[in-house]
């Protein structure tokens, strides 16, 4: 991966003058809040972790089992990383009944290959898929299907969460896409492998069938459409689950599964030996170096948040707080200056940065594609930093065409087939999010800080906007609010957004790939390109773009 | 000298005798069954003979084998090692049939000796003082019931024939003595094939005391002093040291005459032991002789000085011995640690798999005779003695030091061990006061050999990996950034003398550099990258990675942690092959061979029936350990695919597995 010469990048590009000033009363206010926030969110993960609590895990372990997570750690290699996807999936959803969604996916490494893992929690609901389930085992499908990561299953589960089926099963990112995906994936030669350590029912039951190579644990691995209450039901035949579709059935009769486990550790030694004989193809386009960590502080992120999101902050100070040796060669700094533009490492990968450092205006479009295109052109990663409230209204913006000009970088954005990743630092509002590589335009991991806003618009602006057309209807019919009539009207629009606009609220339903500590930004960031690596990156075709 | 030995033993002792070859510059001869193949022993011979499949009695217990293997490879000489072959006169007069020099003594003096009642007549006879016992014929019940109640509760029933523990039973008393003596017989005749018994005042308490004897062919015969073998369980030795800490000048002196005296009586040529009982009193009693070398010999060689495999060379080859009783000399004190692969935990178990990891700990006056490494696999069918420790410094108390360190430093994983035993053992404080004797192991406790790590030590470790040294391990994120976890958490887990631990650290909120983590709820804060930061310990170890493995260095000790081996899908079972189950015909064919009966006791993979089908004998094998339970095909008979053959069912744990 290293080139054997690497390109002088430490003493040409400069490193960024920091004026953050660690002594102040903000910095220590700043500092407290995220301090707090970042608590909270470690109590929300550790409250996730424990999925359907100590009654249900102590019983799945009296069967001899791992939890899901005991099992993942057992598949990575040892002391490696885990690119954890949105552990608070179906957070506060379906009564608090589905911590993680029932099922912990992300990206780690096995035998040095970096995959996809999706393992069903069985303590929660039997493993049962909720909507939520659903759209996660699906997003995780996509991050491998996008970077060309071997899926590993690891199945225990029993099926659709019944009373749920119609937000599970029939529509087209339902239950039936992920055999879709397989079929789809397998295709492409990314390698689909099935562990089935539980229930795997019915429809479950094409996941094993539908993979590569499948492995089964004896005693606890089962495998059918019906089970043999449903088979008695259907024929009156009586049948145990072990000679219904037990592992030995499978392994030696069916043929439905290939590999014959005696627990679940065995299980996943196989699996790392099926991982370790697939064939191996990642290869960067451009140089890699050794990394760097940043010139500055990267916990000093804590204290340059403002606790108040309608503050602005310096995104500059962010970025010198993630990038390799804080070192940044900004592109058009004098031009649309609301838009930082330019290139740095992260983690030793090359990558091109769009933050915004302010309100979106012609200028700063038209520059932030022309610095797309330069990174299309080099292959390089984009990284969006997103803290923005929307492109600048009025009439004389609109008479110089900003709607043009941002669908220019909408254009580019959407079309930049470079792996995109976007942190999501501040505010996403409006069409902001859209130009910024929001999770519509598919960039290949998206996360949020604690301290993220997400929404079409502000609280306040949305309940003034809805305030104003309201009073607009009750004029033209000769009526009017008082003061207090128009706060009484604003406030549960304001509290509506702020619930809707959290990043909880957010992650809890996978529009994100989950909440980082800001200081993870980097880690995130070097995963999820070493990610995108094993995918080619292609030539780039854009759209007509309206001059 | 001869130009070629061949050396008829696999594993340490293989090894350590081909060592002392190569530096006369004889050439070696390795012999090895299919389970070694490419083990150490194997590889550092100069030419290695494969004997057959792993199965002992098919190949290192396979006399003709061995000495078709060395008339092939023109080996002049065999060295039997220890255990196997050594102490089978059939071996010594195959060899000197063969015009082969054989390393040993002669059958005849291997004979006398060999057999324990024999042997105490013996020295009975040359005025060396026994325990009150029973030498007569033992297969009379009643005329042995009479002589144990001369004898006088306890009373210890022994195999006449072998060694090594097998076939011995303490009886307390009178009621037990009965089933103690059908035991013994049962145990006795399936290990040496021979069911005579003997019976001997048991001791309580008690030290074994050994004394080394060698003698040439010439009527010189020399005596090196004792080792102090006292440290064992179940009759078989853990601990060994020399000299002995409970012998004084007087009867080291008495010792040493008596073994001269036997070996002259036995007319006794090579290398040999006189064991010696040392009763709380002082009196010592003779127990038994081994006609070999033995596994503890390093403890003599490193307080000697002398290499005793040399000179059971030269004593074979003819030579005199180079020098006299006057001549020897003894200097400090040697201790030797025999690391075995078994769980002592639960009863002994032996553990085989493969070794993943193995580090012996280097420095001064330490010794690792060894016959594994990385990677090498450890078979269920042999001995389960992986490597020894032997520590040899200028004091008892220096090398009781030593010994405690080196112990922490040997890493072997991969196989459960006993280190933790001998880390317990070497530490305790009868042990280290020279007053341990022969009930001591047996006292402690099982939960003491837990294997322990100083906290800090783990702290260290974790800090190096959670912040790995920039450019330290490869390049790129998934290198730099160690056990990362989305959520704040860095799960840990290193083995050490096979117990895992692990723990997890969580980063102290808004601090790059500052960890929190509970060991066995005690609660740290520390600084990774090391040094890092103002708060929390800054342990004082270097840690470096030597491939897997992490080498934690301090001042004077030092610990090799490695990372838990996911691909080695741990728990004891799954090294052997799988569940007892129903076995079908894979294929449909004729019946051509049943080679087990319903009740038999079978292994996994071990072959059950053959079947000829499409001209070609298919071997159905076990796929577990287990006791057949049905046979549900008879020979010469016609089976369809799929058709049940046979059933085993798994092995009931009746406790007398570990016996």
């Amino acid at each position: 991966m290293i080139a054997p010469e690497t390109p002088d990048f430490s003493d040409a590009v400069p490193v960024i003058p920091s004026s953050l000033d660690a002594g102040s009363a903000e910095f220590d206010d700043n500092r407290r809040e995220m301090t707090a926030a970042v608590a909270e969110l470690r109590r929300r993960e550790a409250a996730a972790r424990a999925g359907g609590g100590e009654e249900a895990v102590a019983r799945h372990r009296s069967r001899g089992k791992l939890t899901a997570r005991e099992r993942v750690e057992r598949l990575l290699d040892a002391g490696t990383a885990f690119l954890e996807l949105s552990p608070l999936a179906a957070y506060e959803m379906y009564d608090g009944d589905a911590p993680s969604a029932g099922i912990v996916t992300g990206v780690g490494r096995v035998c040095g290959r970096e995959v996809v893992v999706v393992a069903n929690d069985a303590t929660v609901k039997g493993g049962t898929y909720y909507p939520m389930t659903v759209k996660k085992h699906l997003r995780a499908q996509q991050v491998a299907e996008e970077n060309r990561l071997p899926c590993i299953y690891l199945v225990d589960s029993g099926g659709a969460f019944l009373p749920l089926q119609a937000d599970v099963f029939p529509d087209r990112a339902h239950f039936g896409r992920i055999f879709y995906n397989q079929a789809r994936m397998s295709a492409k030669g990314i390698t689909q492998i099935a562990v089935v350590m539980g229930s795997c029912t019915a429809g479950g039951a094409y996941v094993p069938a539908m993979s590569d190579e499948t492995v089964i644990v004896e005693g606890a691995g089962t495998i059918f459409l019906g089970g043999p209450p449903l088979v008695k039901a259907a024929t009156g035949e009586e049948v145990s689950a072990e000679d219904l579709g037990g592992a030995r059935v499978h392994t030696e009769v069916s043929g439905v599964a290939d590999h014959l486990a005696h627990d679940d550790a065995h299980a996943l030694a196989i699996t790392r030996s099926i991982v370790a004989s697939l064939p191996a193809a990642k290869r960067a386009p451009w140089a890699v170096m050794p990394p760097e960590p940043p010139a500055y502080d990267p916990a000093e992120l804590y204290g340059l948040v403002p606790s108040d999101p309608r503050r602005s902050f310096e995104v500059r100070e962010v970025i010198a707080r993630i990038v390799d040796g804080s070192r940044f060669h900004e592109f058009k700094a004098a031009y649309g200056p609301t838009l930082v533009c330019g290139f740095a490492r992260i983690m030793g990968y090359p990558v091109g940065i769009v933050a915004n450092n302010g309100i979106l205006f012609s200028e700063s479009a038209v520059k932030g594609a022309h610095f797309i295109e330069l990174c299309a052109m080099r292959r390089y990663p984009l990284v969006f930093l997103q803290n923005i409230t929307g492109f600048m209204v009025g009439r004389r913006y609109e008479a110089e065409g900003i709607a043009k000009h941002g669908a220019k970088m909408v254009m580019a954005v959407a079309n930049a087939d470079v792996p995109k990743f976007t942190v999501v630092v501040g505010g996403s509002f409006g069409a902001g999010n859209y130009a910024m590589c929001g999770r519509a335009y598919e960039p290949r991991f998206l996360w949020m800080w604690p301290n993220a806003k997400i929404s079409v618009m502000g609280g306040q602006q949305a309940a003034s906007v809805l305030l104003t057309v309201r009073l607009d209807q009750l004029r033209t019919r000769g009526g009017a609010m008082s003061a207090e009539e128009q706060e009484a009207f604003l406030r549960p629009t304001i509290e509506r957004y702020d619930t809707e606009g959290s990043a909880y609220y957010s992650t809890a339903r996978l529009w994100d790939d989950g909440i980082i500590d800001p200081l993870d930004t980097r880690a995130a960031l070097g995963l999820g390109i070493s990610a995108a690596l094993n995918a080619p990156i292609p030539d780039t075709r854009f759209g007509v773009f309206r001059m | 000298m001869f130009r070629a030995v061949l050396v008829a033993n696999r594993g340490e002792i293989a090894v350590r005798v081909m060592r002392t070859c190569r530096t006369m510059g004889i050439r070696t001869v390795a012999v090895y069954s299919d389970a070694d193949r490419g083990a150490p022993h194997v590889r550092c011979a100069d030419e290695a003979v494969r004997l057959g499949p792993a199965a002992p009695a098919r190949s290192y217990l396979d006399v003709a084998a061995v000495v078709e293997a060395a008339r092939r490879t023109g080996a002049e000489a065999v060295h039997p090692g220890y255990g196997f072959l050594s102490e089978n006169p059939a071996l010594a007069e195959a060899c000197a049939a063969a015009g082969i020099a054989f390393v040993g003594p002669s059958a005849d003096a291997m004979r006398l000796l060999g057999d324990k009642p024999a042997a105490r007549r013996l020295a009975a006879e040359h005025g060396v003082p026994v325990l009150p016992g029973f030498d007569g014929d033992t297969h009379d019940d009643a005329l042995v019931a009479a002589a144990a109640e001369k004898i006088g509760f306890p009373v210890m029933v022994k195999a006449a024939a072998g060694g090594g523990g097998r076939g011995m039973r303490l009886v307390p008393s009178r009621d037990a003595l009965g089933d103690a003596l059908a035991g013994a017989r049962r145990e006795a005749q399936s290990a040496f094939g021979d069911d005579r018994l003997l019976l001997e005042r048991a001791v309580a308490g008690g030290r074994h005391v050994e004394v080394q004897v060698l003698a040439d062919a010439h009527g010189h015969a020399v005596h090196l002093g004792e080792r102090d073998c006292s440290i064992q369980r179940r009759h078989q030795k853990v601990v060994e040291e020399a000299p002995s800490p409970a012998l004084s000048a007087g009867p080291r002196e008495r010792m040493g005459a008596a073994a001269i005296a036997i070996v002259r009586a036995a007319r006794y040529v090579n290398a040999g032991t006189m064991e010696f009982l040392l009763d709380g009193d002082g009196a010592l009693s003779f127990i038994e002789a081994n006609a070999r070398l033995q596994v503890e010999h390093p403890v003599t060689e490193s307080v000697t000085g002398l290499d005793l495999v040399e000179l059971q060379l030269r004593v074979a080859a003819g030579e005199p011995l180079p020098f006299t009783q006057g001549d020897v000399r003894h200097s400090g004190h040697a201790i030797e640690c025999r690391v075995y692969a078994e769980d002592p935990a639960r009863g002994y178990l032996p553990s085989s798999g493969r070794i993943t990891c193995y580090v012996p700990p280097p420095g001064e006056g330490i010794r690792i005779d060894s016959g594994v490494e990385a990677g090498t696999a450890v078979p269920a069918e042999y001995d389960p003695l992986l490597a020894k420790l032997v520590v040899h410094a200028p004091s008892r108390q220096a090398a009781v030091d030593r010994c405690a360190r080196a112990l922490e430093a040997f890493a072997v994983e991969g196989v459960r061990t006993n280190l933790g035993l001998l880390q317990t053992v070497v530490s305790s404080p009868e042990f280290a006061s020279g007053t341990a004797d022969l009930a001591t192991l047996e006292a402690m406790p099982p939960q003491d050999f837990l294997p322990r790590l100083p906290d800090d030590v783990l702290l260290a470790t974790a800090a190096a990996d959670i912040a790995p040294p920039a450019g330290g391990r490869g390049n790129g994120p998934w290198e730099a950034l160690g056990p990362w976890r989305l959520d704040g958490r860095r799960p840990l887990a290193y083995q050490y003398h096979g117990r895992t631990f692990a723990f997890e650290a969580e980063r102290v909120a808004g601090r790059t550099d500052a960890w929190r983590t509970t060991v066995d709820g005690r609660e740290y804060t520390f600084s990774a990258p090391a040094g890092a930061g103002d708060s929390g310990a800054v342990p004082a170890w270097t840690v470096t990675r030597e491939g897997a493995c992490r080498i934690v260095e301090g001042e004077e000790r030092r610990y090799v942690l490695a990372p838990p081996n996911p691909s080695a899908g741990d728990t004891a079972q799954s090294t052997r092959a799988g569940r007892a189950g129903t076995l079908r015909a894979p294929i449909p064919g004729v019946v051509a061979r049943l080679l087990v009966s319903p009740g038999e006791r079978v292994r996994a993979r071990q072959p059950l029936v053959v079947i000829e089908a499409m001209k070609i004998e298919h071997i159905i094998e076990s796929s577990a350990d287990g006791i057949v339970r049905a046979i549900s095909c008879e020979a010469g008979r016609r089976v369809a695919e799929g058709e049940i053959l046979i059933e085993v069912a798994a092995e009931q744990d009746d406790g007398d597995a570990a016996s």
